[in-house]
């Protein structure tokens, strides 16, 4: 009995953790499934964290927050885009500069709103989401797996990462899609991280999506850049993280594991997993290169 | 379809790239549900002439006519609204991905619409039917085979309704038994009264295949012919203009040192392999390697030039070089070179631990200067400047300078891979005599080109390669043109 | 040039971003450049902060010439500042002038190691560096503050930190340059950033291994067909990078703080990107650029005291403004280029 409702439990926190992944991850096979490298993602989440967070607070709602971080998410990625497409900057240079950037712009904000270096003020806890986003994190990865397979938006996507010369041909703007690809990764993304300040906690804390931007890319690459597989690997990873938190103070065998070692655990399975000792990935062809 | 005025027609057409001048005064018409040959030499400006039909680049000067109208095209959108189709010599399909989503690509229709792939597999299956084509939609690109990959090129035009077919090097990458099949459907698709241009440098597939053809040198079209009315000979002379390679007879004798000695290979990296092939070159011997591309040549490069690429299990076998080694790559761009740093660094690559360079760990830059100061002189590589960017010198002083980075260290055993391709006619010439030179020299020399003419000119034999074995040896003074032609596809 | 243009049109971006906090641009400008070199203290502060930016743009850039994105340099450093925190806690007894020696080499050969695993995986696993390097960070992390709390904390101490390396570890005494500096962690290891980046530069340019790792950068299959093994260069590549990040346990524990602290390190690793974007990965030039995102830095964190409404997270900003204006003044090298054609 004990047994089953631990093992309940723990299935019930690897679902709400893998939520803020799930959303990151289909951000990011946006991004590159279009071609596009993003590294950005964790910055995404952060703003969409921030944004959602703030936004939620002065509403006492968290859909408007779940709103705002959307707004939020569009207008980063967008941003984005227009550095690696138009202004033919770096990917992933500009992907670690943004990064940079909006872990520098959300103290700047918060000491302005709220006195803060980097908190916002909590949501009342009936206030915020209970399930809601884990049940749309769902529903996105069977929507984009659909759209992905049936329809025509969904092969120009495919055709902008693998062959976008061929999409040229075909009289269909690469950059458009790249655009729109990207620009919606940012959504994603920034959902992710309003699930953790909605959804996994009630405010936002400084840094608080702790490289889940990262874990999000990788479970993407170890998925293969396919919507169902990459939801799989969210979902591994977080049981990881699950098990992690399951774990601290934990003894076996007598010995108490410290802490840090659970912590890195996922990590360690990423580059495992990425390293192809569980099959190989590959990427669309054409991601990174400039047109 | 009939109609009184000819499917395509070029007047005066012209096209220059800043001072480089690719097309002037392009002058031709082609018949509707006939078959256009458009032939010459590597940089004569066939592909650039196809390109401005196909709406890819707009004229300098002149007009095309389609169908009697004129043909302004913006891109080739336009072209293809104007049912016009082209198959590119890289094809232009998405290898992940199946044969009929790359199909469906082509069709209009709204982002959010969804892909009507059982109503359009139908449809193409009857297309492909209908012109004896046998296409596995469902299959993903990257199982089929390049014949097939071809076909669902070709296909894919023939579903937008085209009627006007252009085909680049159709023929560059296909097996002998591909071409027959091919040459098959695009006999088919004349008699449904699809008109057909296509650009080969392949004469005798122009007389098999062809109805008229237009003959290009340097940018010009020198003589519009009816294949009836013509040959091969007549052909090959009217494209080359005055021949530039006479065969020189060689004033210095074979040596009698082996310098290059091949046993018993066996090697294969994915389909592409050769099976125990046996090859032996003497000092001061030119050997060529005839064969359509694709046949075994790539694998016998590497084989010589970087044994490491081949999986242990896939190499066996024996290859002997007595002395230093020299090679130019069959792809300088790739293989050979570091486009973006300069000139010097790149006459350095590859010798950077000789003595003559490096001092222990320290390079002699003063040195490596010198030495590609003086190899730019000797080969007039222009312009002379050790520190200009590689990428920044035209095709010709490219090779120029890859080939004399092999040459000028007197290497025993030289392996000439394609040393022409992309290179302008006067640099072509050059580079021939730096060969001879070598060879005069006393090295053995091994020589892989896909061009007849080149190996003729150069080599004290041939051998054939097809399908990974030596089919065919002919000595200098038996070679002849149809017969090793005749070798290179099987029918020896 | 168009570097130092997008470099200016970084920060004048990242300086107008203060007008929405109500204060004014001009001002924020003219406290940065006091804080930054206003005073002998203030200047030592500075190139404290200058010194690991070197050592990391050193890192990034020996990457980038060998066509890796080495974004591990954060990690490389964690650990091998740890690594040196370490010798020095369990070997206390170990003379001056080789203790601290003992210490680098330690120290140095774990920033290699940490460097070549990525580098490896890359030459035969083929996976991409900068998700790994960046994996790698994350468990540099782990482990060096597992270390910290664990292994050797601090017992004077709640901080997260380790004990303190015994005095012979220190060259304090016999250094010139924190003589110069008083009571700032400015030290002679400046110095060494200035020799290293030097000597990089030499080995880049006027050697035959540096030239092959220039060669496999450039173009590896080219390289491959030279004779140049691409898997041995990308490991030496990525485990002398990691060596370069990994001198920052120079300047922070023999230098000056003679302990590793958790969080010392506001992402050097990061700034390093910036360092050697800006410099164009030329050695020398990092030595200049290294110094500029010192200066800011410090400049930076005096924000918190001198203005109300502006924190010390402002130097993010402006580093990241910086990167993006650089990253993007490609554009117009690109936009040349097709004008060309």
């Amino acid at each position: 009995m004990e047994t089953a409702l631990m093992l309940f439990a723990l299935a019930l926190a690897t679902l709400r953790l893998a939520t803020p992944l799930i959303f990151a991850s289909m951000g990011g096979m946006m991004s590159e499934r279009s071609g596009i490298v993003n590294v950005a993602l964790e910055s995404f989440m952060l703003v969409g964290a921030f944004v959602g967070a703030v936004a939620g607070y002065y509403s006492a709602s968290a859909w408007i927050g779940w709103i705002a971080a959307l707004a939020a998410g569009l207008i980063i990625g967008a941003l984005y885009a227009l550095f690696v497409i138009e202004l033919r900057a770096d990917q992933i240079v500009t992907g670690m500069a943004f990064n940079l950037l909006v872990m520098g712009i959300i103290p700047f904000i918060t000491k302005i709103l709220f006195n803060s270096t980097g908190s916002t003020p909590s949501l009342q806890v009936e206030d915020r989401f209970n399930f809601e986003p884990l049940l749309m994190a769902f529903i996105l990865v069977a929507l984009l797996t659909f759209w992905l397979k049936k329809s025509r938006s969904g092969l120009w996507l495919l055709f902008a990462g693998e062959h976008p010369e061929a999409l040229v041909a075909s009289g269909v703007s690469v950059r458009k899609v790249r655009w729109a690809a990207v620009t919606l990764s940012g959504a994603f993304a920034a959902w992710g991280g309003a699930s953790l300040s909605l959804f996994l906690a009630s405010a936002y804390s400084p840094m608080m999506t702790g490289g889940r931007g990262f874990m999000a890319l990788a479970a993407l690459i170890f998925g293969k850049w396919k919507p169902l597989p990459a939801f799989l690997a969210c979902l591994l990873f977080a049981f990881a993280d699950a098990v992690q938190i399951r774990l601290q103070g934990a003894q076996i065998a007598g010995i108490e594991i410290p802490v840090q070692f659970v912590q890195i655990l996922p990590y360690i399975v990423t580059i495992i997993a990425l390293a192809g000792f569980i099959g190989a990935s590959r990427p669309p062809k054409a991601l990174g290169k400039e047109l | 379809m009939i109609s009184s005025s000819p499917a395509v027609e070029f007047k005066g057409i012209s096209k220059a790239f800043g001072d480089c001048v690719a097309n002037s005064d392009i002058t031709f018409s082609v018949q509707p549900g006939t078959i256009h040959g458009i032939v010459g030499e590597n940089g004569a400006g066939k592909s650039t002439a196809m390109k401005m039909l196909f709406g890819l680049y707009r004229p300098s000067g002149g007009e095309i006519f389609v169908h009697g109208k004129p043909a302004d095209f913006d891109s080739s959108i336009d072209a293809m609204n104007a049912k016009i189709g082209m198959v590119h010599q890289h094809f232009m399909l998405a290898e992940p991905l199946t044969a009929l989503d790359n199909i469906l690509l082509q069709q209009k229709g709204s982002a959010f619409s969804l892909l009507p792939r059982k109503e359009q597999k139908d449809k193409l299956d009857e297309i492909a039917k209908r012109y004896g084509f046998e296409i596995d939609l469902m299959a993903k690109v990257e199982d089929l085979s390049v014949g097939a990959q071809q076909r669902v090129e070709i296909l894919k035009i023939l579903s937008q309704h085209s009627e006007i077919l252009i085909l680049d090097e159709p023929t560059a990458v296909l097996t002998p038994q591909e071409v027959r099949d091919l040459f098959q459907n695009l006999q088919r698709l004349k008699a449904e009264g699809k008109t057909i241009l296509i650009i080969t440098h392949k004469l005798k597939e122009v007389m098999a295949l062809t109805d008229n053809v237009s003959v290009f040198r340097a940018g010009r079209v020198v003589a519009n012919r009816k294949t009836s009315e013509t040959s091969v000979a007549d052909l090959a002379e009217l494209m080359v203009g005055r021949r530039l390679q006479n065969p020189q007879e060689r004033r210095t004798a074979i040596g009698t040192t082996t310098v290059l000695k091949v046993e018993e290979l066996t090697a294969q990296i994915g389909a592409h392999r050769v099976e125990n092939i046996g090859l032996e070159i003497k000092s001061g011997e030119i050997v060529g390697i005839a064969g359509v591309e694709g046949n075994g040549q790539d694998i016998l490069i590497r084989a010589l030039l970087d044994e490491s690429a081949f999986h242990k299990k896939d190499f066996s076998g024996k290859i002997t070089i007595n002395g230093e080694l020299g090679s130019f790559p069959e792809d300088r761009l790739r293989f050979g070179v570091l486009p973006s740093r300069p000139a010097y660094e790149n006459y350095l690559l590859g010798q950077h631990r000789h003595p003559k360079f490096a001092k222990g760990l320290f390079l002699k830059m003063k040195e490596v200067l010198k030495a590609t100061k003086d190899a730019m002189e000797l080969y007039d590589v222009r312009p002379r400047k050790e520190s200009l960017e590689f990428d920044r010198f035209s095709g010709g002083n490219q090779q120029k300078l890859v080939v004399a980075r092999a040459l000028l260290q007197n290497p025993q055993v030289v392996v000439a891979a394609q040393p022409t391709r992309g290179v302008d006619i006067g640099a072509i010439e050059f580079i021939h005599d730096q060969i001879r030179k070598s060879r005069d020299a006393g090295a053995g020399v091994l020589l892989i080109s896909s061009e007849l003419d080149e190996l003729m000119a150069l080599s004290d034999r041939i051998l054939v390669l097809y399908k990974g074995h030596f089919v065919a040896e002919f000595p200098r003074t038996s070679f002849d043109e149809i017969s090793i032609g005749a070798a290179m596809g099987g029918g020896h | 040039m168009k570097r130092i243009l997008g470099f200016a049109i970084g920060l004048v971006v990242a300086l107008s971003l203060t007008l929405f906090a109500g204060e004014n641009p001009f001002n924020i400008f003219m406290i940065l450049m006091r804080s930054a070199f206003g005073s002998m203290y203030d200047l030592g502060l500075t190139l404290s902060y200058a010194t690991p930016m070197i050592f990391c743009g050193l890192s990034v850039a020996i990457g980038f010439h060998a066509g890796l994105f080495n974004i591990g340099a954060e990690g490389q450093l964690v650990m091998a500042t740890a690594t040196a925190a370490a010798i020095g806690v369990f070997f206390p007894n170990i003379p001056f002038p080789l203790a601290p020696i003992v210490a680098l080499l330690g120290a140095l050969a774990m920033g290699a190691f940490w460097g070549w695993i990525v580098g490896w995986l890359k030459a035969y696993r083929g996976s991409h560096e900068v998700i790994m390097t960046i994996m790698m960070n994350f468990i540099a992390a782990g482990l060096a503050s597992w270390f910290a709390l664990k292994v050797i904390p601090n017992p004077q101490s709640q901080n997260p930190e380790t004990a303190m390396v015994s005095s012979n570890y220190m060259f304090k005494d016999y250094d010139l340059i924190a003589r110069l500096f008083p009571d700032t962690p400015a030290n002679a290891s400046l110095g060494f950033a200035i020799v290293l980046a030097i000597l990089l530069w030499v080995f880049l340019w006027k050697t035959t291994w540096g030239f092959e790792l220039r060669a496999v950068g450039s173009n590896p299959e080219a390289a491959h067909r030279a004779g140049i093994s691409e898997k041995k260069v990308q490991m030496f590549a990525m485990a002398l990078a990691g060596a370069c990040a990994g001198f920052v346990a120079l300047s922070e524990v023999m230098g000056s703080a003679g302990q590793y602290r958790v969080g010392f390190s506001p992402d050097y690793g990061f700034i390093g990107i910036a360092v050697a974007l800006l410099a164009a990965n030329n050695p020398l030039g990092i030595i200049v650029a290294g110094f500029l995102m010192g200066a800011l830095h410090k400049g930076a964190s005096d924000l918190d005291l001198e203005t109300t409404t502006i924190t010390r997270d402002f130097s993010r900003i402006i580093q990241a403004l910086i990167i993006l204006g650089v990253a993007a003044s490609g554009y117009w090298d690109w936009l040349q280029k097709k004008r060309k054609r």
